[in-house]
């Protein structure tokens, strides 16, 4: 006989399932950015052509080959390290379940939309610094996320997710601590509180997949219509001829508008997706940390963004904070995983994280 | 990439089908739920103060006046049943007026079963044509039937210890089994009677069961009206059918014993009790008097909550802007908690008034001693019952709010989550705002205003936060990116 589910797994079972919405999506996503990839590869080449002998100075301009080659080698690296890690957790017992039978393969338009997904790089980053380690990452933690979905897993593919602190790991890793002991507690008001915040916790992870999906539905549409755009624009200046002086005006602002537009189509590919940001950054922690007179302790600064990353937007009193505090606290697993000892496990973290959360709600105000 | 593009391999499980999960494909649409999701949450939120009365001391004040004057009229005209020795009519007031309204009841009813009033109009003669309408084999009222010496059945009380003359769901079920078996059954001295062939005259119409036991439900119901004011050998006022609360006692009885449990003492003594002021006059009759002060009470506070309501909505609305639905709205006095709280405070008063008052006198009539009886016929038993059901009202509703309250605190956290995706949502919206941008191309090849063209393009690339050195905003930058083999 079939055990009537409680609220908290309904909404853990609708996280689970915008999850596998959201990775259908960018699966989706994935198969457009390899159309537009190879349109906007096209136009570069046919600029080239009419730009004459390349020069130093001319060289800047191909700063914008250089991000697409970074993008491509990126969904690349995502591909490559997915197949090691799942040949490395191959035989090892839960975490190889969770990863690497639960997904028979990686495709490259998935990992092609991961790479696109969470973006290469904000403006003005040196890209090359970025590439790797950050979006492979966020790759895995993906991943893990997707084990946990699935069933598998639990909170040891979990720990994937939190050893790497990657931009989406935060998300999946609610429901995994939800079913990792946290809510065996005594009694019944105690852990009706708690089930409240994994509750929210869950509803806020789905609403961020939610506007995930929005996005991604808005850039595939978007791409959609570039790689059109581009086609066209490619049919048309092979009718313009190499010379450029010899283009009358028109068409010399024709051919500027098309530079514009190649370079706007490859940031579809590498602005990151919104709603799979990290809620709360290194760099919000870093402007945190340099206004507390109080420093904290850099070897907290990890546990600090996660948790500031797991409670982002949940409204939790005082009574809400100590038991979490006090659940997080004797949750051996847990502590493992962030390296830290029971003894250093103070309330005070989670006071910090509470404070640094408001003082990011309050820049996000103005 | 175009191998890459037909790769086709199973990834994150994405083979599972979730129709019942889909989610909004444009931000239009997406800002517009989460709107509406808001606005639900809000609703929650604000639900909570529905729940919960709103009564000024004001409205409290003429709540208790209601109970006070309506406990007044308690004590003084409806008291308790007292037959008058001369007129063999009731001292009290009200409860002489409702005889009077039960005995015209018997003379409708009697015409409309088909009595002739141009022979004899008198009251006993209705009462004797309804009896032989609704005949029934229950009916042995004491001296010369069957069984009355032995199990002290008399006119005063047979009404009572026959459980067919009972108003009640156990006196239906045993006056439909006495008019099939030509039974009788009675309680006396806590012990249940049944006699056989009770009247051989009484028959059941009817050829099916279905249709006989309809028959036996209307000539118990007949049977019941026709006894209402005594019966056709009263004098005066007459033995009437006892009234609901007090029968029960008698199904107690008849439940303990058929199920083989030995009635307490207890019961014993309240059924005993009952008979006693039974026979003192408190009928079905006396009990409808009883609720004509419960009744009043909760028209004034009713009204006075309307009143006061329909004031306040005339003196704060512009007249233009007056509506009847509108003002049915701001005062009708049903099904909201402060109308509810306020009868509460108005039965809750009558009822303490009551009970003030049967008790004293219950004790003033035995000089210092209880008398429970006294306290039982001047105790308004509708008043009581109808206390009851606020009270009980009262504690449903601290429930509900209590559960409205966590659920409205949840909806608060809630509303924060649902904000930060509606603020999410904005975002999206600025930078996916390049429709109009996008379409130059288009522009180059339908019109002449190529400058105007590329500036759309030079847009586009500023909401798409291509880097400011890499956008081409003037004719010159056109020409350096093209030109720069040139210039070397």
């Amino acid at each position: 006989m079939s055990k009537k589910k409680s609220k908290l797994e309904r909404t853990q079972e609708l996280t689970e399932l915008a999850i596998k919405k959201t990775n259908k999506k960018i699966d989706e996503l994935g198969f457009y950015t390899s159309q537009i990839y190879d349109e906007l590869n096209t136009i570069q080449k046919i600029f080239d052509d009419i730009r004459n002998v390349p020069s130093e100075e001319w060289l800047k301009y191909e700063e914008l080959k250089k991000i697409r080659l970074n993008w491509k080698q990126q969904a690349e690296k995502i591909e490559t390290d997915y197949k090691n890690t799942v040949a490395k957790n191959a035989g090892k017992g839960a975490a190889g379940v969770g990863i690497g039978v639960a997904f028979a393969a990686l495709g490259p338009t998935a990992a092609m939309g991961i790479a696109t997904t969470f973006g290469i790089a904000s403006t003005g980053t040196a890209i090359s610094t970025l590439s790797g380690a950050a979006a492979t990452n966020a790759a895995l933690a993906w991943l893990g996320g997707g084990a946990l979905a699935a069933g598998g897993g639990g909170i040891t593919a979990g720990s994937i997710i939190m050893n790497l602190f990657s931009p989406i790991g935060w998300m999946i890793s609610g429901t995994a601590l939800a079913s990792s002991g946290f809510l065996l507690w005594k009694g019944k008001n105690d852990r009706n509180r708690l089930e409240n915040i994994f509750i929210l916790i869950s509803k806020r992870d789905v609403k961020s997949f939610e506007l995930a999906i929005v996005e991604i539905n808005e850039r595939i549409t978007r791409i959609k219509d570039e790689v059109q755009k581009l086609n066209n624009a490619i049919e048309r200046i092979k009718e313009f001829g190499l010379d450029y002086n010899l283009m009358p005006e028109d068409i010399q602002y024709e051919l500027g508008s098309y530079v514009n537009l190649m370079n706007s189509s490859t940031q579809l590919l590498i602005n990151p997706i919104l709603g799979l940001q990290s809620k709360y950054t290194e760099d919000d922690f870093k402007t945190y940390n340099s206004f507390d007179k109080n420093k904290v302790d850099d070897r907290l600064r990890s546990l600090i963004i996660y948790l500031a990353n797991l409670l982002y937007k949940i409204t939790l009193d005082d009574k809400d904070k100590t038991l979490l505090w006090k659940s997080f606290k004797r949750n051996k697993e847990f502590l493992k995983l962030v390296e830290i000892s029971k003894k250093d496990f103070d309330f005070s973290i989670i006071e910090t994280v509470t404070d640094a959360l408001q003082q990011k709600y309050h820049s996000e105000k103005n | 990439m175009s191998q890459v593009v037909e790769t086709n391999k199973l990834i994150f499980g994405m083979d599972i089908g979730d129709n019942e999960f889909s989610f909004t494909s444009s931000i239009e649409t997406a800002l517009i739920s989460a709107e509406s999701e808001i606005q639900s949450l809000k609703e929650t939120i604000t639900s909570v103060e529905s729940l919960r009365p709103n009564c000024d001391k004001l409205d409290y004040a003429l709540a208790a006046s209601s109970g006070v004057l309506c406990g007044i009229i308690d004590i003084f005209l409806v008291g308790k049943p007292n037959k008058s020795q001369k007129t063999d009519k009731m001292n009290s007031p009200a409860a002489d007026v409702v005889d009077r309204w039960f005995e015209k009841r018997i003379f409708d009813f009697a015409k409309l079963c088909g009595w002739d009033s141009k022979k004899d109009d008198s009251l006993s003669t209705a009462i004797t044509f309804l009896e032989e309408k609704f005949e029934i084999p229950y009916d042995q009222r004491g001296a010369g039937d069957s069984g009355s010496d032995i199990f002290g059945l008399t006119p005063s009380n047979h009404h009572f210890k026959s459980l067919g003359h009972n108003p009640t769901l156990l006196g239906l079920f045993f006056s439909i089994l006495d008019q099939f078996t030509n039974q009788s059954h009675f309680v006396s001295g806590g012990d249940v009677i049944s006699l056989q062939n009770a009247d051989g005259k009484s028959k059941l119409n009817g050829k099916s069961v279905p249709a006989k036991l309809f028959s036996g439900f209307v000539n118990w119901f007949g049977h019941l009206i026709s006894d209402v004011s005594g019966s056709s050998s009263s004098k005066g006022r007459g033995m009437g059918i006892p009234s609901p609360f007090w029968s029960w006692t008698n199904d107690l009885i008849v439940i303990k014993r058929y199920l083989n449990i030995p009635p307490s003492q207890f019961d014993s003594i309240i059924n005993e009790l009952a008979l006693s002021i039974y026979t003192e006059g408190f009928d079905i009759r006396f009990q409808a008097t009883q609720a004509i002060p419960v009744f009043i009470n909760e028209i004034i506070t009713r009204f006075m909550y309307a009143i006061r309501r329909l004031i306040k909505y005339l003196a704060t609305t512009d007249k233009t802007e007056i509506s009847a639905s509108d003002m049915w709205k701001a005062c009708e006095p049903f099904s909201n908690a402060t109308v509810k709280r306020m009868l509460t405070v108005g039965h809750g008063v009558f009822c303490m008034i009551d009970l003030s008052d049967a008790t004293i006198r219950a004790f003033s009539k035995s000089s210092g001693a209880f008398n429970m009886k006294e306290f039982a016929l001047r105790l308004n038993i509708a008043g009581v019952g109808r206390f009851t059901i606020s009270l009980y009202g009262e504690v449903k509703r601290a429930v509900s709010i209590g559960k409205a309250v966590s659920e409205a605190q949840f909806a608060r956290r809630e509303i924060a989550i649902v904000e930060n995706y509606l603020s999410g949502l904005s975002i999206l919206s600025k930078i996916y705002d390049d429709e109009n941008l996008v379409d130059f191309v288009d522009d180059f090849k339908n019109s002449d205003m190529y400058v105007q063209a590329f500036q759309k393009s030079v847009k586009l690339a500023e909401l798409r936060k291509v880097s400011d050195n890499k956008i081409l905003r003037t004719k010159s930058d056109i020409d350096s990116y093209f030109r720069e083999g040139d210039r070397q």
